[in-house]
């Protein structure tokens, strides 16, 4: 019975991932307020590139991959951005224990993103992020157009190529 | 939006205010009733009792019968027997109908529910569970008692004296507790006070035990009164043989007790686990 | 079983009303499940798992509809995997809420998460990993009524595992509330100036009702009572500045009288102290944080005493590892009383320079340090302890003569050159395992080295090399004993497919050549579905994230996840 159950609960999922896959209707940013670097309020919703798409990158200072994803996109984020106008939030779900490391890190490292603190994980949650690292792109229209979880070296190069077809209008898996 | 402000405004005081300080000298609470002062002890304890507690009520039709069958135990059990009537439950609530007389206690009734005296008349023998529940119908007293006599393990006897002092209308009670055998468990005791000889109202529905409906000079005999020491520790972790533990008490007397000539002081000891009674003893004032 | 079909039933139905855009919303949700099958092994200890297979699941799925939204998310743990308490096993709806956000105004009614300031004295999250979740149940109001002005109110009962939290006077109940200002919102003419103020309090209570509680005189036996307060206050007070480079946050807070069973039912106030500063140029990043905790476990049950029911929470200052040997020794706060220090500094070598090379170069050092406190005993209660007592009194600044845990860490990170990125990383630690409960064992001393190399290859696939050494002389428990060396190659093919073999090998112990913990895994991303498989021994350790850890036991065998975002 046990085995069934877990069987059935297994084939419903994913068809729930594939159904939601080939749903037309895009979700927009939540209105979830969190912190900017400075401790200052600002709601997801309000999130923008001034009219075009931009990428958000859920991280966290004790995710690996998510550093390794960052370094990566670091050193051409300034290429990047004069080719196509390209802006990254990075948000992070460090919590009070991890927080304080945030600050030196990004300074540290001279990413150059917009970065955010989502201390007790709310925009995590309303974005439904199971685990760093998390990536999204948001199209003009403010709607989530693309998403991919985990890193490995060489996505940076899918995730530029995806933008630059967002920003052409066409559509993407 | 001021609104919202003034909500909490008003909230944030009531929060602050919700902080519990218990000064330095209310912390550890010596439990009323404990005492160093003693009494003779008057009443020596040499043989294995049982208890049994008759669960009654006025209201309660067939409890006369019980009441009867209580009255040939002790008879028949004499000083091996102590009987407590433990007036609980919806049958036992005063109202005009009995004159107001009110024999309910707060641990009775809630020794009612733990041992799942719910229907009366109903009994309980040293709490001990037969056939997995406590109570025992007032037919199978008599055997019951029987089979505990001789089955149960004497370790311990209960040595009295008791004192009624009239200046403070408090009873003085010292016991000795004496370990013959080893026992690996915490011990809790227990100090109450019955009353015998109280004439009230009895509802009744069977003519061999009184009038029916109801009796109007129905004698209540070993009638658990208020204000009893409930669940005192004896001992934590058990005692070794041979130990002698004495312990003393003052109990404030309830005042709706009307003779205190009829009264007895019954102390019983039991396991804290099992909530079985290891050993009881009564003493009249 | 009847009870998570129709909750399967339920799910399905509302999940496929609303992605046909009923009233016009959107369902987003995501959803995760491990299986994990473990065989008996005596040289790991893996215990024998005489279900042979164990699941755990959950979904989210949250409803938007403009400024409304709703949410469940349902649990299955049939039964718990290894590690997560068996009190967890059965399966139901765990969380629901439903929401209303205006820009001034957001209601809350079910289940939610929040914290105050840094949570000293409230957190209320979820550590999905660890089996760990307070989620509230209740209600939380958050007013904006101003620019720059968040007032939030919260009411409401801890989950408990499965239990009916309110057919039961066992769970207290939570009540809080919290005001931030950010002075530079609030005030135009700051709104551009370089010092940047956010202050903010906030006032916790508990209500938890007084149980029984004796304490016995052992030659007399005679009781004492012990007097309870039911109501559990706490306060706090938070300033966060910034100027230029530099910045601060600190906090301190305060509890009342709350005797519990973890700090052994004393009168004691409770404080926490939090101090953290940081400066911040480009290139260049240093904080320093250091903090004081003084009996601050605070529970919605006093008798409570694991992970469950805590009201704040009270984070390690330590480094949260990521390496698997360097994580050997995890630190969590000691909640009865700890001062601690961390100080981070990130420096980057520029590009182009001598010491930067082409690529430039990451350096990171970190160092923390967590000590006892100070504790002078007052008074003894007649029981020869201290329950229901004042229990001891701690000067602020003094530290106590016991280290728990200490830590330096360096690490380097390079591109070496357009194929290949290298990091090295070295710990030294210092671990107290008395504080973690193992009484009477060593303290240990370890050396940790670690170097990782990638190599990225032709069609986006790349090759990960690590090898990882910790030497000790100590032993840790029965099963990690001496030295440890680690190696792991794990490719990676066009960001989509990997595969990665192990081996953890504890060749410092005694008869140690057996002691392998080889594992391989493999895993398949496709947008954000992930499926991952692994096969191998899994050694018995805790895990720790955030404040709090969780003992997972050694395994031996299968282990498969799946996780999808939707």
């Amino acid at each position: 019975m046990k085995k069934f159950i877990l069987i059935f609960v297994a084939i419903f999922l994913c068809g729930i991932t594939i159904n939601a896959q080939t749903n037309n209707k895009k979700s927009t940013l939540p209105t979830v307020t969190i912190n900017t670097l400075e401790g200052k309020a600002i709601k997801a919703s309000e999130f923008s590139n001034d009219g075009k798409p931009f990428v958000i990158c859920f991280w966290a200072t004790w995710c690996k991959p998510c550093l390794m994803e960052l370094n990566a996109m670091a050193e051409q984020y300034d290429d990047w951005q004069k080719e196509t106008g390209i802006k990254i939030y990075a948000v992070s779900i460090d919590d009070a224990r991890t927080c304080p490391k945030v600050k030196p890190l990004v300074s540290g490292s001279d990413w150059g993103y917009e970065v955010v603190l989502d201390q007790n994980s709310e925009l995590k949650r309303a974005l439904g992020v199971n685990n760093p690292p998390h990536t999204f792109i948001v199209n003009e229209k403010g709607e989530i157009v693309w998403q991919h979880v985990g890193y490995a070296p060489g996505d940076e190069e899918t995730l530029i190529e995806v933008y630059k077809k967002i920003v052409k209008g066409e559509e993407v898996k | 939006m001021k609104k919202i402000i003034y909500i909490f405004a008003i909230i944030l005081p009531l929060i602050w205010v919700s902080c519990d300080t218990i000064e330095e000298e209310e912390r550890l609470v010596y439990p009323k009733g404990q005492t160093k002062e003693t009494t003779p002890i008057t009443k020596v304890d040499t043989i294995q009792k049982v208890l049994l507690e008759d669960y009654t009520g006025w209201k309660c039709v067939n409890c006369p019968r019980a009441a009867v069958k209580a009255t040939e135990m002790i008879s028949k059990y004499s000083e091996q027997l102590v009987v407590m009537a433990v007036h609980a439950t919806a049958f036992a609530n005063p109202s005009t109908g009995n004159n107001n007389l009110d024999f309910k206690t707060e641990y009775g009734e809630k020794w009612a529910i733990d041992f799942g005296c719910t229907s009366l008349p109903t009994g309980i023998i040293n709490r001990k569970k037969i056939g997995g529940v406590y109570t025992i119908g007032d037919a199978n007293w008599d055997n019951q008692i029987q089979n505990t006599i001789n089955s149960q393990d004497h370790i311990m006897n209960i040595n009295l004296g008791a004192e009624y002092r009239s200046d403070d209308n408090q009873i003085l009670v010292s016991t000795e507790n004496i370990f013959l055998k080893d026992y690996n468990s915490s011990m809790l005791i227990n100090v109450v006070v019955l009353e015998s000889g109280i004439i009230g109202v009895q509802y009744n529905t069977d003519p061999n035990y009184g009038t029916t409906p109801k009796i109007n000079d129905f004698e209540f005999n070993h009638v658990l009164r208020k204000n009893a020491l409930i669940d005192y520790s004896l001992s934590l972790n058990g005692v070794a043989k041979e130990t002698i533990i004495k312990k003393n008490y003052l109990i404030d007397v309830d005042p709706d007790i009307q003779d205190i000539s009829k009264c007895t002081v019954v102390v019983f000891v039991t396991d804290a686990q099992t909530k079985e009674v290891i050993q009881v003893n009564e003493i009249h004032l | 079983m009847k009870k998570l079909l129709l909750a399967i039933f339920l799910i399905t139905c509302s999940f496929n009303g609303f992605s046909q855009d009923i009233f016009g919303g959107k369902v987003t949700g995501n959803f995760q499940m491990d299986v994990q099958a473990s065989k008996e092994d005596s040289i790991i200890g893996a215990e024998k798992v005489s279900e042979k297979l164990l699941m755990n699941a959950f979904t989210n799925i949250l409803y938007t509809n403009g400024d409304f939204s709703a949410g469940m998310r349902f649990e299955a743990y049939l039964n718990p995997i290894l590690g997560f308490d068996p009190q967890y096993k059965g399966a139901g709806l765990a969380y629901r809420f439903a929401s209303y956000k205006k820009d001034y105004l957001e209601i809350t009614a079910g289940n939610f998460y929040e914290q105050f300031g840094n949570g000293l004295i409230f957190r209320s999250y979820e550590e999905r990993n660890l089996g760990l979740d307070n989620a509230m149940d209740g209600l939380k109001i958050i007013a904006r009524p101003v620019k720059g002005v968040a007032l939030k109110g919260v009411i409401g009962k801890q989950r408990y595992y499965w239990e009916k939290i309110w057919e039961s006077d066992n769970f207290g109940l939570v009540r809080g509330i919290d005001a931030e200002v950010s002075i530079n919102s609030l005030f135009k003419k700051f709104e551009a100036s370089p010092l940047q103020i956010i202050a903010g309090g906030s006032f916790v209570s508990v209500f938890d009702k007084a149980e029984d509680r004796f304490i016995i005189e052992p030659s007399t036996g005679d009781n004492y009572k012990l007097t309870m307060p039911e109501n559990i206050g706490s306060g706090a007070a938070r300033l966060q500045m910034s100027y230029k480079a530099f910045n601060l946050n600190a906090e301190y807070a305060r509890k009342g009288q709350d005797p519990n069973a973890v700090n052994g039912y004393i009168f004691h106030k409770g404080e926490a102290a939090y101090l953290s500063l940081g400066y911040a140029a480009k290139g260049l990043g240093i904080n320093v944080s250091a903090k004081r905790i003084d009996n601050m476990s605070y529970k919605s049950r006093r008798g409570e005493t694991g992970n469950m029911l805590n009201v704040n929470y009270l984070p390690a200052l330590t480094r949260q590892h990521s390496y698997s040997l360097f994580a050997m020794y995890p630190y969590a706060t000691q909640v009865n009383g700890e001062m601690g220090i961390q100080a981070d500094i990130i420096y980057k070598l520029k590009k182009n320079t001598f010491l930067g090379g082409k690529y430039g170069t990451d350096l990171k050092l970190n160092y923390s340090i967590a000590n006892s406190i100070d504790k002078k005993y007052v008074q003894l209660n007649p029981a020869g302890n201290y329950e229901g007592t004042e229990g001891y009194s701690s000067s602020f600044f003094k530290a106590g003569d016991e280290i728990y845990f200490e830590e330096l860490n360096l690490e380097l990170g390079k591109k070496l050159s357009s194929d290949f990125k290298l990091n090295l990383m070295y710990s030294y630690q210092t671990f107290n395992p008395i504080a973690i409960g193992h009484q009477g064992e060593k303290f240990i001393y370890a050396n940790v080295f670690a170097a990782d190399l990638t190599q990225k290859l032709k069609k986006r696939s790349s090759l990960r090399y690590e090898v990882q050494l910790l030497l000790t002389e100590q032993n840790y428990g029965e099963f990690a004993a001496g030295d440890w060396i680690q190696g792991t190659v794990e490719y990676n093919l066009g960001g989509k497919f990997f595969v990665a073999a192990t081996d953890q090998w504890n060749y410092g112990k005694l008869n140690g050549e057996k002691v392998h913990y080889y594992n391989f895994a493999v895993g398949y991303t496709k947008g954000t579905t992930r499926i991952q498989l692994s096969y191998g021994k899994q050694r018995e350790g805790i895990i720790c994230i955030g404040g709090v850890c969780r003992m997972v036991p050694a395994s031996n065998g299968l282990f498969a996840t799946i996780t999808s975002s939707f």
